[in-house]
Parts: C-alpha cells; structure tokens; sequence
C-alpha cells in the first residue's frame, strides 16, 4: 500500500518531465526490466517515493502490454484516483492536497484556452493513467481488501459507487460538467468517515474489474490504431534498454518538442503516453513506421486522380479539333504523337503502336529521373519481338544485336533487372518479361492466353545478347519459363494494350498487379494525360 | 565517311560523300537506295513507299530500332556503309481477333 501511496506523490511530476531534460537523460540503471517488475512486486521497488531513479524509467513502464487500452478510458477520471488513494490509507495531509486539486483543477477545467489549464489537465490524465496502470497489476491484492469490505458494505455505499461510474463513463465522452458534480460527491462522502472511504474504495475495486474490461472492448472496437500501437510499442520496449546506451541525451528534447503540440491536440491521455514512448525509442521506430509506409504510398501513386484542369486537357486533346495537330513531341524517339492518334486512348479504341512506345519511353525516364523509387528496366519497343523473330527460322538475333548497345542506351542492357517486350499478335497485344530479378521468363496475356514460344525465344535471346554484350556464357535452363495466369484479366475486346503497358508500369515500381478491368477508363485518361505531358508518374 | 572509303560503292563515279543502304521490311524483303550522306532519309523513305506501293503513314522506318525522323541524314544518324533501315508496318491492338 504505502508503495502505491508513494507513486502517486511522486505522481505529481509526471506531467512535467517532458517538458524538462531529466525525462530522457536516463540513469544507467533505468532499466525496462526493474521498470516492469511492480507486476509482481510492487513495494519492494517504489518504496520511496523521491526516490533518485528518474521519471525517465517509470516511464517506460507506461505503455505496458497489461491492459493499455482501458487507461486511455479511464484516465481522466478523478474519482478514481481519490479513492484509490484513500485505499492506501493516506496521511490526512496528502489526501487533503489531493482534494484540493480536483476541486482546482475543476474550477479552471472548463476554459481550456489557458495553456496553464491544458497542462494541469494533462497532468492530471497522466498521473490517473499511471494510478490505473497500477491498479491492473494488483488486482490480486485488492481483492483481499474487498472481501473484507465487503461483509460490511451497505446498499448506499453502493449507490455511490455506482454513480460515481457514471460519472466516470460521463467524462470519457462528454464535458466537465457532469463529473464535477459527481466528484464533489464523492469528495463529500470521503469527508464523511474514514470507514465509508474505505468501504467506497473496496467496492469501487471490485466494480473495476468488469468496467475495465468493458472500455477495454469499446475502445479496441473504436480504436485498432491503438493496439497496433501498443504492440509495436511491446516490441520497442525490448530494444529500448540497448538504444537508449546508443543515444544518451541527443534527440529527447527536440523530440519531446515536436510532440508536444500533439499533446494538446489529442484528448486521449493514452493516446500522449504512446507518442512519449515513441519518442523514447526514438527514430528508430519512427523510420520503421514510414517505411511500412511506403507501400501503400507507391501503391496509391499508381491510382492519383486527374484534377480538373487535367481531366479537361485530355478531353480537348480527344476533341475532333485537335486531331491534326501535333499534340507531344517526344524528341529521344522521335515520336510525334498527334490527336489521331492520341484518340486510341478513349475508352473502347484499340491501342497503337505509337502510344505505346511512347508510353515505355515516358516510363523509362521515370525510373532515370528517380532510380531509387523504380526498378532499373529495359523496355523494348513494339517493333523488337517481331524482328527478332523475322527471317526463315524464326529467330534472328543479328537484326537486333545493336539495339542495345550501350552506346545507343545509355546504359548495359545486361544490368537491368527487368527487361520488357511488347508482343503483337495480329490484332492483340501481350507483354513478356525478362526477369532478371527473379532469374524468370514471363508471359503476360490480359486474355489468359498461353505462348510457349515466346517465352523460348526471350531465353535464346537473352543467352545471345549476354554472350555477345559481355561474352559470358549464360545458363538460364534454371530459369522459370512462366506463363502468368493470375493477373488483371480483359473482359472486353479493346483494353488488351492498356492492360499491357501497366503490368509494365506496375512491374517496374515492383509492386503486385493491384488493378482490374474497372480501372481501364482512368488509366486511359491517366495514359493521355501522362503522354501530353510527356512525364509519367 | 572512313568506312566508304575502304568500301567504296558498286557504282563506278561514287561519290565519296554517298553510302548505300538496305531497307528490309517485315517480311525480310530488302530494297537497296544509295543516298548521300548529308541527304534527308525523307527522300528514301517516299522512294521506298512508293516502290512497295505503300502508304507512308503506314510505315515505321527504325534504324537499330530507334525511329528514323525524315528530316533526318545518314550522316546525322552515323550511318555507315551497308546498314539497314528497318522498315516497320504500324500495329494496333485491341484484343479479339483471328490469332
């Protein structure tokens, strides 16, 4: 009991660490390990409670995996706290001073536009949510007391009791207002006799139990953020020890800083406990949430919206007005794209040749402009395959052999991780990877169609062009020759090049292919507008 | 210009500034044009087109595989001697069709 007492009087200067040095200039011996230790024995480690360890290591033992989530309800609760004290069996003196700063904190907690205010209030929720951490950890203990209790509890305690969990449940959603009222009720009857307060106090703990489990639900139902949160925190804690030793006193302050506004922002007090704690883990965890991130950015990259001015682009460059002109100039391939033939891209025209190439060349001075965001690619042009595979045998690799010299390409064809063929089949269009990457041939039809051939060529192909690049010889019998069957499929009979030069598009970013039928007209429009530009994204 | 020196054209009065060139189309029929060096490959192109009875529009004309601008000379291209100009019949695609 006295332990607990003594938490909470050093309970008083959680607020402010983070506002001051000491918070994350950690003494060697804050260790997470002692920190969580009151789980199972309490008084032995907080006995005193000005005790020299900092506020550093006790903070570490916020998030702990016990129950995170029904702190972050019940923090604000006053009600809590003061008969939770009054179990301790309090000297008169701390728990007068405890009153005292309800009723104050009360009085001013409705104008919340005094920063003073704001941070008392925090205060407050922070040292409730400590208090309440403790309390999960002694459930055992505080169940002797309520048996105890309880043999001499009457009915109109019991009222008290329940009302003040109204009041509780009232704050988590609501004003001040209402649990003003109720935590003076309570403080009257506190002032009432000792016994009743400790009656009170029994019950209330044995009330505990369901209620905390009942936020706990209501708050994993609202919030999954949360729980992932705390989990990642349980990770980091583990680390924590040995990243502290890494970086002593460098970044807490000027992290502390740039949370801090967030303190304000959220009400959740748990919510505050958390960004504390990524804090002192410190970048690292921060990099790693970003770099979770990057997926879906890359992927949402790949679907932005035309604005409006775009959007009006394209349709005046389908207009009949513009189909004599020369919309886009691509000057490195000489292609000259005019509104003729730019229309292929309105939803239902069958793709051309020339779009196309352009489109691949567009897509290879994206991964030149930004090589670390995009694979390092090859994309042939539409005419390639079919020379290769021109002449009496069917294959003819000198016709090709100096396409991709390096001087013609700027760089070796042999060190690109992926290498794109545009197949055209009479009236259709496939795409076939080299996969240097993955050491496979790939054959993608938007028709789920099968070509063996292709795939035999590409191989005999790659072997020549290395042997005669690099003069190695290359074995590639290991080599997956892989006909991609689970892939967006075509449903109609005019989107086979749309969907060809995407699975070159979203191949090179290396992502997955996360797009269907449905998404055929956007990038279409997408296409045009990338091709007027004569930049894709 | 070095390259034709050392192979100088079948004509007789070669020019020294002329080169010849194949032209092979799709199906590896090849056409053969001596031009000048400083001469636009327009000229080539329409002489071509209109010996296969071609529509110009219809026709890709790649040099390595990269596309041949009409305004374009072999001297700018750095042709030499002998080389070959693909000559490409424009594709499209939509995706039914005899396959």
């Amino acid at each position: 009991m006295g332990a607990l007492t003594s938490n909470h009087r050093s309970g008083d200067g959680y607020l402010f660490f983070p506002f001051n040095s000491k918070f994350f200039s950690t003494s060697p011996n804050s260790d997470t390990h002692i920190a969580k230790k009151p789980k199972t024995s309490p008084s032995s480690m907080q006995s005193s409670p000005e005790h020299s360890r900092s506020a550093a290591s006790r903070v570490y033992r916020y998030p702990d995996p016990v129950n995170p989530i029904p702190r972050a309800v019940h923090a604000p609760c006053r009600v809590s706290r003061f008969s939770f004290c009054s179990s301790l069996s309090l000297s008169r003196e701390s728990r007068v001073e405890k009153n005292e700063e309800v009723i104050d904190v009360d009085e001013v907690g409705n104008s919340l536009s005094a920063e003073y205010d704001k941070v008392k209030k925090l205060k407050e929720s922070a040292i409730e949510s400590f208090r309440y951490l403790k309390k999960d950890e002694e459930v055992i203990d505080v169940d002797g007391v309520v048996d105890r209790g309880y043999v001499s509890g009457n009915s109109s305690v019991e009222e008290v009791v329940e009302v003040v969990y109204d009041g509780r449940e009232w704050r988590s959603q609501e004003e001040n207002g209402k649990v003003v009222v109720v935590e003076h009720r309570s403080d009257l009857t506190n002032t009432n006799s000792m016994e009743k307060r400790i009656e009170l106090l029994s019950l209330d703990r044995k009330w505990d139990g369901p209620v905390h489990k009942k936020l706990l639900e209501d708050a994993g139902r609202h919030d999954r953020i949360l729980k992932s949160l705390s989990s990642n925190i349980e990770i980091n804690e583990k680390n924590l020890a040995a990243f502290q030793l890494l970086h002593p006193a460098k970044k807490p302050q000027n992290e502390v800083k740039f949370r801090y506004p967030s303190w304000f922002s959220m009400e959740d007090c748990y919510m505050s406990l958390i960004c504390i704690t990524i804090c002192a883990a410190g970048c690292d965890y921060i990099d790693a949430l970003e770099s979770r991130d990057v997926l879906p950015d890359v992927l949402r990259e790949a679907f932005v919206p035309l604005t409006k001015e775009e959007k009006a682009e394209v349709s005046l460059a389908f207009s009949d007005s513009s189909r004599r002109k020369v919309l886009a100039t691509h000057e490195d391939s000489n292609i000259e794209i005019t509104g003729e033939l730019l229309k292929c891209l309105r939803p239902g025209a069958w793709l051309n040749d020339e779009v196309i190439n352009v489109y691949l060349e567009l897509l290879k001075e994206r991964e030149k402009r930004e090589p670390k965001k995009f694979l390092k690619c090859h994309f042939f042009n539409t005419f390639f395959y079919k020379k290769l595979i021109g002449g009496r045998n069917g294959y003819d690799f000198r016709s090709v052999k100096r396409w991709t010299s390096q001087r013609k390409l700027g760089y070796c064809l042999l060190e690109c991780d992926k290498i794109f063929v545009p197949i055209h089949k009479e009236t259709h269009w496939c795409l076939a990877v080299i996969n240097k990457k993955d050491e496979k041939f790939q054959y993608l039809d938007s028709l789920k169609g099968i070509d063996t051939q292709v795939l035999k060529v590409l191989a005999r192909y790659f072997v020549d062009e290395v042997k005669d690049k690099s003069g190695k010889d290359i074995d590639v019998r290991s080599w997956k020759q892989e006909n991609v069957v689970d892939l967006p499929e075509q449903k109609n009979g005019s989107d086979c090049g749309m969907f060809m030069i995407k699975y070159a598009d979203f191949y090179s970013r290396d992502l997955g292919l996360h797009f269907k039928q449905e998404d055929m007209p956007y990038f279409r429009q997408r296409t045009a507008k990338e091709i007027l530009r004569l930049k894709a994204e | 210009m070095s390259a034709e020196e050392k192979k100088p054209p079948v004509g007789d009065q070669a020019q020294s500034n002329q080169i010849n060139l194949k032209v092979k189309s799709q199906e590896g029929n090849e056409v053969f044009f001596r031009i000048k060096n400083n001469t636009q490959l327009k000229k080539l192109m329409t002489a071509y087109c209109e010996r296969q009875s071609l529509d110009a529009k219809a026709i890709v004309f790649l040099f390595d595989g990269h596309r041949i601008k009409a305004e374009q000379t072999p001297e700018q291209l750095g042709m030499e001697d002998g080389d070959e100009i693909d000559a490409m019949l424009h594709q499209t695609g939509g995706g039914f069709g005899e396959m």
